[in-house]
């Protein structure tokens, strides 16, 4: 099941399961996780090659 | 007419250009150098006159000066080796700012830092100590060592909402402390004057609230009085604000001018034939009570004001009310340039101004009135005077006009007045302790009054009227305020034909600049709370787990959008409309998928 935006509110090791499952194209990281969760959350999902916005640091908008 | 003016509005474009020239002090003075050299030169150089080119030189040396000025604040400091770790400091409590159910919030000095040694620092921060039974809140002047983490003023996440970092370095701070543990270890305190008056205001704001008087006469009375309004209930806030009366809670020229009313009248008694003593007097109260409520702009631009006039008095050289809106002005700013920028100075000056250039337009109207009636009208215009002159940049910082501000405090003012002066005497007598039984009791039942008065006018008035403003628009608005004070009330007919270019150019920038409706999928979250907005056709659907929050989150990102509709629901709705489905944990917009994962 293919979506186009997945925000991930808690912390998961099975990333590429996600991926495999999903293939967002982009993932939004809720800032209620802990900033050190976010940030290794960030890297495995930028190796690979999909595009993260870390809500504790920014907000994601989108234009249609 | 006014000489100050043109120094004035030389100082503000050099305030202006601080942000813009990045040059070494050296290279400041040296310049200065160079346009004095040249100005004596050509002064006094006979036969021809340079009479352009000395004013230009003028000029310049006044901005470069300006800049020399305002060096050392205009350069931010590095401290990013110290961010975001725990340090021992050694602080000074210089004001106590805010406090909430959970914390207590300061602006300290922070005057240095021990790491393997003392490290010099003196830099002005925010100070913030969690509130539990054991913690005991810190008095201005209050020196101590102490383990804090350091962090930096978080920036806004997005446009719409409050940059509390922007607001915090125009007045200078740019850190954040937290207090780590209450372990201190306490210095002697500051002996300085300054903050053995601030301490005078905590202590007497603690015998305020140690009486029997309600809690929303405590609250109103030190807002009143020690212009504590950080105590004053968000409801009663709310309250004041839309009927356009807040002015009357804050401390500003309205406060100072009753005071120094009160003090000058006693003291013509004490004083009758030495005028010169009575504004010395004058000077030392209102100085003691500015410095004792907490130097906000509005109370420094008005005791200013009074002081240069008790000055011009006892001097015996008087001078119109506007150039001393001017010198007190340019004073402020030598003294701050950061006061530029600053919504409570900004607000202070326009309003005066406003009350200043356009009351004597209307003041013809009333001369030839009964007393009742001159009062009345007289009040009535005054409000008019300072709406008209404030109104469009109060809408460009709180987003709302309140409609009914001309009725309202036509019915609040006179009892704020008398609240205000029985309050002072209350608050004298309870310090020389002295304390009359029914006098609680009085205050009580004045306040009662006053708030049921406040309901009865809110319940009959219109809502504000609530929209938001750019910065290019409140330029825009204020340049046609301008033009049409030029054409109509000072009787320039030929710059009719620019009011109508203005008038025309405006409506063809608003058109062209006018955005196009867009679709957008917004999404913030903090520890509190996710929401999820979309934007289509002037609609808006808001999604949260925590709809409560959502404001927070959001700003005035409807506002600044202007949308007619908002639906807000919370995750486990159900709920389609034409662009927008949301249903067992996903969210359909515009034919993307949009997923959320908990767990």
């Amino acid at each position: 099941m293919d979506v186009d935006v997945l925000i991930q509110s808690t912390y998961r090791e099975d990333v590429s399961d996600l991926q495999d499952f999903f293939s967002p194209s982009i993932v939004v990281l809720d800032a209620k996780m802990y900033k050190k969760s976010r940030a290794i959350l960030k890297e495995k999902w930028l190796a690979l090659n999909v595009e993260v916005v870390d809500l504790g640091e920014e907000v994601y908008t989108r234009l249609y | 007419m006014f000489p100050i003016i043109k120094i004035l509005f030389l100082w503000i474009i050099g305030i202006l250009l601080t942000s813009f020239i990045d040059v070494s002090l050296v290279v400041l003075f040296v310049l200065i150098a160079i346009f004095s050299c040249l100005f004596v030169g050509l002064y006094f150089k006979r036969g021809y006159s340079f009479k352009y080119l000395e004013n230009l030189l003028l000029v310049l040396i006044l901005l470069t000066v300006v800049q020399v000025i305002n060096f050392h604040s205009s350069q931010e400091k590095d401290f990013s080796a110290y961010l975001n770790k725990e340090h021992k400091v050694l602080l000074n409590i210089k004001e106590r700012y805010k406090e909430t159910d959970s914390q207590f919030r300061y602006i300290v000095e922070l005057q240095a830092v021990f790491i393997d040694t003392l490290i010099s620092i003196n830099e002005d921060c925010l100070f913030y100590q969690k509130k539990d039974l054991l913690s005991s809140h810190f008095y201005p002047g209050d020196r101590f060592y102490c383990s804090i983490y350091w962090k930096q003023i978080a920036k806004a996440k997005h446009a719409a909402l409050f940059d509390a970092s922007e607001y915090w370095r125009l007045k200078g701070v740019t850190q954040s402390l937290w207090l780590q543990d209450e372990k201190i270890q306490r210095l002697e305190d500051s002996k300085d004057w300054f903050y053995l008056i601030r301490r005078k205001q905590a202590e007497w704001l603690e015998l305020i609230h140690r009486q029997n008087l309600s809690e929303s006469t405590r609250q109103i009375l030190s807002a009143l009085v020690l212009g504590d309004k950080r105590g004053v209930d968000k409801e009663i806030k709310h309250r004041f604000s839309i009927l356009g009366l807040s002015h009357t809670l804050a401390l500003s020229g309205l406060h100072i001018s009753l005071i120094y009313g009160i003090c000058a009248f006693m003291l013509s008694f004490i004083f009758k034939y030495r005028p010169v003593l009575q504004s010395l007097c004058l000077v030392v109260i209102i100085i003691f009570y500015a410095v004792l409520t907490g130097l906000s702009p509005s109370v420094m631009r008005a005791s200013l004001m009074f002081l240069l006039y008790a000055v011009s008095l006892g001097l015996n050289r008087r001078t119109t009310p506007l150039n001393i809106v001017f010198i007190s002005a340019l004073l402020l700013l030598i003294y701050d340039s950061n006061l530029l920028y600053d919504v409570g100075f900004q607000l202070s000056y326009l309003a005066v101004l406003g009350i200043l250039y356009f009351y004597r337009f209307f003041k013809k109207y009333i001369e030839n009135k009964s007393v009742l009636v001159k009062f009345i009208l007289g009040m009535i215009l005054v409000s008019i005077s300072a709406q008209l002159s404030t109104g469009i940049l109060s809408v460009y910082y709180f987003h709302s006009f309140p409609l009914s501000f001309l009725w309202a405090n036509l019915l609040i003012l006179p009892m704020i007045t008398f609240l205000l002066y029985v309050s002072i005497f209350y608050l004298f007598f309870l310090v020389i302790g002295i304390q009359f039984s029914f006098t609680d009791s009085f205050l009580d039942r004045f306040i009662e009054i006053l708030l049921s008065l406040i309901s009865f006018v809110e319940h009959y008035s219109f809502s504000p009227v609530e929209f938001y403003m750019t910065r290019n628009e409140l330029f825009y608005f204020y340049g046609l305020l301008l033009l049409v004070c030029l054409v109509f009330l000072e009787k320039r007919f030929g710059l009719l034909r620019f009011v109508y270019i203005y008038l025309l150019s405006g409506l063809v920038l608003f058109h062209y600049s006018k955005k196009t409706p867009t679709k957008e999928l917004f999404i913030n979250t903090s520890k509190q709370a996710l929401v999820i907005s979309v934007i289509a056709n002037d609609e808006q659907v808001i999604l949260s787990d925590n709809p409560g929050l959502v404001s927070y989150l959001l700003g005035d990102y409807s506002l600044m959008n202007t949308i007619a509709c908002v639906d807000t629901l919370s995750m486990e709705s159900d709920y389609q409309n034409e662009f927008f489905r949301v249903g067992d944990g996903f969210v359909e917009l515009f034919n993307e998928k949009l997923l959320m994962i908990k767990n």
